[in-house]
């Protein structure tokens, strides 16, 4: 299960990404002095620790906080101030809490990772954290990629692994006599059983919009594609390939035909919303959306959805960037990372992170958790089908400094163009020649 | 002799008394306008004309005009401009005349008026970026009621993309704009009507005048300034409104919907550009500058008319 992690909401591609600075970064754990380190909070001298979430919810901030309370009462002086933005909102308040030193713990998701990494705002806790109880029980995935090119580094714990799966509604395509889509061509042809206000896409517009032109031009490229997964196997940039142009060609006749109008507004909420309420029946997404549609539609056990993978290309590939959804770092500025570093440490350990990962749906990161059998069967199953799927690539999402630096500067940027291609203002062709120049040029790939 | 020379010394003691208590109540008032007004106007002044990207936070520094260069080279720049023009000429239009005749309506005295007067004057009390996502649902092509209630009616045969389509999106906030502000113009305007003296309506009744000729002859001119007051302020006002629209559509698709502010916002949290945020906001405030000058003269005529 552990090696089935995958970015989140195309954000996470970006953090783990960003892992790789750790190695040319001069500025973290040289920096951070003995007293950050040695704080000895008491009733009488408590020490608050400012935390802050980047994917807060339902499902997760209650939890967190009660893990907060359960750690302050066995730790008398220590307070956990929790921080919950919206996710819209996250972005901005992480940033400016990074800025303006004011913040201990935070969940440094999408660009920021890769920024607050080069500009030294992240401290490295690898010597202390090696030394923890949470790090003994770490899969041993979830340490490899933890220092993976960092040269022993480590800049964030992983909290939770996502892995994308498409979510079906079974009951409409067998009504309709149609079978569950398996390609993003079968995607295309199933708008014929559309009716008013039922469609089959649940396109992505808003935030993160990018990741669908990329899981598509990965079906259309693989298996011609290089460990960066930026690039085919002679080196070529994928965006500056005919089979993107085939495939972004496609992905905007989906987007036209096959998914709703106001899907080009949709971000994470609205895609998910779109597919329990009946307006979109084909969803890609992450495992923590599960226990949504659970929730909001229907058991899964019912049979009315279903779980498959992605959708793949003309040759039967799909391709997966892999890489830790979310993590908890701790901020150079903070002044007691000993305190800090300590709640994390709760926080990793079971039964906590196992509370977690059940509770809000994600891919767990310790060995205890990981062997849990809930994560192996129903909905979950679908897991052990993709990691089995030599014909699924997984790329690792850590990439080095050059590429990190290419992707944190054209991140904003890639959802614009994915909104001005809906609305004419760019070609896919245009676009293209875009990524391929941000992000396909050889200094951008280490 | 004592006495004359210690009066002075008593007055002057009274009046440094007087100063200091004067000062010591002023003090507070006076470090929270410097704390918040100037030092933050200070502030975006000095942002302006820095590279400040919060992604960006090697290289932070003095740039000169290149903020302001990337804006207006910016290809949205030119539907910024364009849409802030609409958002803020088209709204007053109509939050105005709609705000003017329900307040000539609350002036004549029905029964239930305080009903009827206290649902009127709801969306005032109503945070704008909460009632941005009212709206939102109301124009949501899948789940929206208007969307629902057209068909139903049979009005429209398939479903609008308001908020997604350009065409439409800027007339689905205008819209909500109008409901929001016509508010302020029933309130503004009702507080005028109700200061016309009695005894210049009943002249023109004698005079023979309809209500129509009381209307344009009698109670506009007499409500003149206000009138113009009231407009230039709204004019300033919803320039610097950007919330329905970020409920709304977020200044999409594509930024079709951005005006001035709301792209200032989006500069300012997704790009985490706060110099260009910075330079945005100094060409807001010089944009509001002309306004206020406008309004200025507009008020100096008023009082040289001495009406």
């Amino acid at each position: 299960m552990s090696k089935l992690i995958t970015s989140r909401k195309a954000a996470a591609v970006i953090a783990s990404l960003a892992i790789a600075f750790a190695g040319i970064s001069a500025t973290s754990s040289s920096a951070a002095t003995a007293k950050d380190w040695s704080c000895k909070p008491t009733k009488a001298k408590p020490v608050t620790v400012r935390m802050i979430e980047y994917f807060a919810g339902p499902a997760r901030t209650p939890l967190l906080n009660a893990f907060a309370r359960q750690y302050e009462a066995a730790n008398p002086g220590v307070k956990i101030d929790l921080i919950s933005p919206s996710q819209a909102d996250s972005p901005a308040k992480i940033t400016q809490l990074l800025q303006a030193k004011n913040i201990d713990i935070l969940e440094p998701a999408g660009a920021i990772y890769s920024q607050a990494v080069v500009a030294g705002q992240l401290a490295d806790i690898a010597p202390q954290f090696k030394k923890t109880k949470a790090y003994k029980f770490l899969t041993p995935y979830t340490k490899e990629m933890a220092e993976q090119t960092t040269k022993g580094k480590i800049y964030g714990i992983g909290n939770g692994y996502y892995t994308k799966a498409s979510f079906v509604r079974a009951d409409r395509f067998k009504a309709a006599g149609l079978a569950i889509p398996k390609t993003w061509q079968d995607i295309y042809d199933a708008k014929k059983i559309q009716k008013d206000n039922e469609y089959i896409y649940a396109m992505r517009g808003a935030a993160a919009a990018h990741s669908q032109a990329f899981f598509i031009i990965h079906a259309y490229l693989a298996p011609n594609l290089n460990v960066t997964g930026l690039q085919t196997k002679d080196g070529k940039s994928i965006f500056s390939t005919p089979e993107a142009q085939t495939a972004m060609d496609l992905l905007l006749k989906i987007w036209k035909e096959a998914a709703p109008a106001a899907s080009v507004a949709w971000g994470y909420p609205e895609m998910v919303k779109g597919f329990h309420t009946g307006v979109a029946n084909y969803l890609i997404q992450d495992n923590e959306v599960i226990q949504i549609v659970e929730e909001n539609f229907e058991p899964y056990a019912k049979g009315n959805w279903t779980m498959a993978q992605i959708p793949k290309g003309p040759k039967g590939y799909s391709a997966q960037f892999i890489g830790a959804g979310g993590l908890w770092s701790i901020a150079q500025a903070s002044k007691c990372k000993n305190v800090a570093l300590g709640f994390l440490d709760f926080i990793t350990q079971d039964p906590q992170h196992s509370a977690f990962a059940r509770a809000y749906g994600v891919g767990p990161v310790t060995t205890t958790a990981a062997n849990d059998p809930f994560f192996k069967k129903g909905a979950w199953s679908i897991y052990s089908k993709i990691n089995a799927d030599p014909k699924e690539l997984k790329f690792s999402g850590v990439r080095g400094p050059k590429l990190t630096a290419c992707y944190g500067a054209i991140y904003g940027q890639l959802d614009k163009d994915m909104a001005k291609l809906y609305t004419g203002d760019l070609t896919t062709t245009q676009l293209l020649k875009g990524w391929a120049d941000g992000l396909g040029k050889a200094d951008c790939i280490d | 002799m004592t006495a004359t020379m210690y009066q002075p010394s008593r007055k002057r003691a009274a009046s440094t008394t007087r100063m200091l208590k004067a000062l010591a109540f002023l003090t507070p008032a006076a470090v929270m306008i410097l704390v918040f007004v100037f030092y933050p106007v200070l502030r975006t002044v000095q942002l302006g004309f820095q590279n400040f990207n919060l992604f960006d936070q090697l290289n932070i520094g003095y740039n000169g005009l290149q903020n302001f260069r990337n804006l207006i080279n910016d290809p949205n720049f030119g539907t910024v401009i364009k849409n802030t023009f609409l958002w803020v000429f088209v709204s007053v239009f109509f939050q105005f005349t709609i705000g003017f005749g329900l307040a000539l309506l609350m002036k004549t005295k029905f029964k239930f008026i305080g009903i009827y007067q206290g649902l009127i004057f709801i969306p005032w009390a109503l945070s704008g970026f909460l009632m941005g996502l009212v709206w939102k649902w109301i124009f949501d092509e899948s789940f929206g009621v208007l969307n629902d209630a057209l068909l139903k009616l049979g009005i429209i045969d398939s479903r609008i993309p308001w908020l997604s389509d350009a065409r439409w999106g800027m007339a689905a906030v205008i819209i909500a704009n109008v409901w929001y502000g016509v508010t302020f113009f029933v309130i503004m305007i009702l507080a005028a009507l109700q200061g016309v003296p009695k005894e210049m309506l009943e002249a023109a009744e004698l005079d023979g005048a309809n209500r129509f000729q009381t209307l344009f002859s009698v109670i506009i001119p007499y409500i003149r300034a206000t009138l113009i007051l009231i407009v230039l302020l709204r004019i300033m006002w919803i320039t610097n409104f950007p919330d329905l629209i970020f409920g709304m559509t977020q200044g999409g698709p594509a930024g079709r919907t951005h005006i001035i502010s709301s792209w200032l916002i989006e500069k300012l949290t997704l790009d985490a550009d706060w110099g260009a945020a910075s330079a945005l906001g100094l060409m807001t405030m010089v944009i509001l500058f002309v306004f206020t000058l406008f309004y200025l003269m507009a008020t100096r005529l008023e009082k040289d008319s001495g009406v």
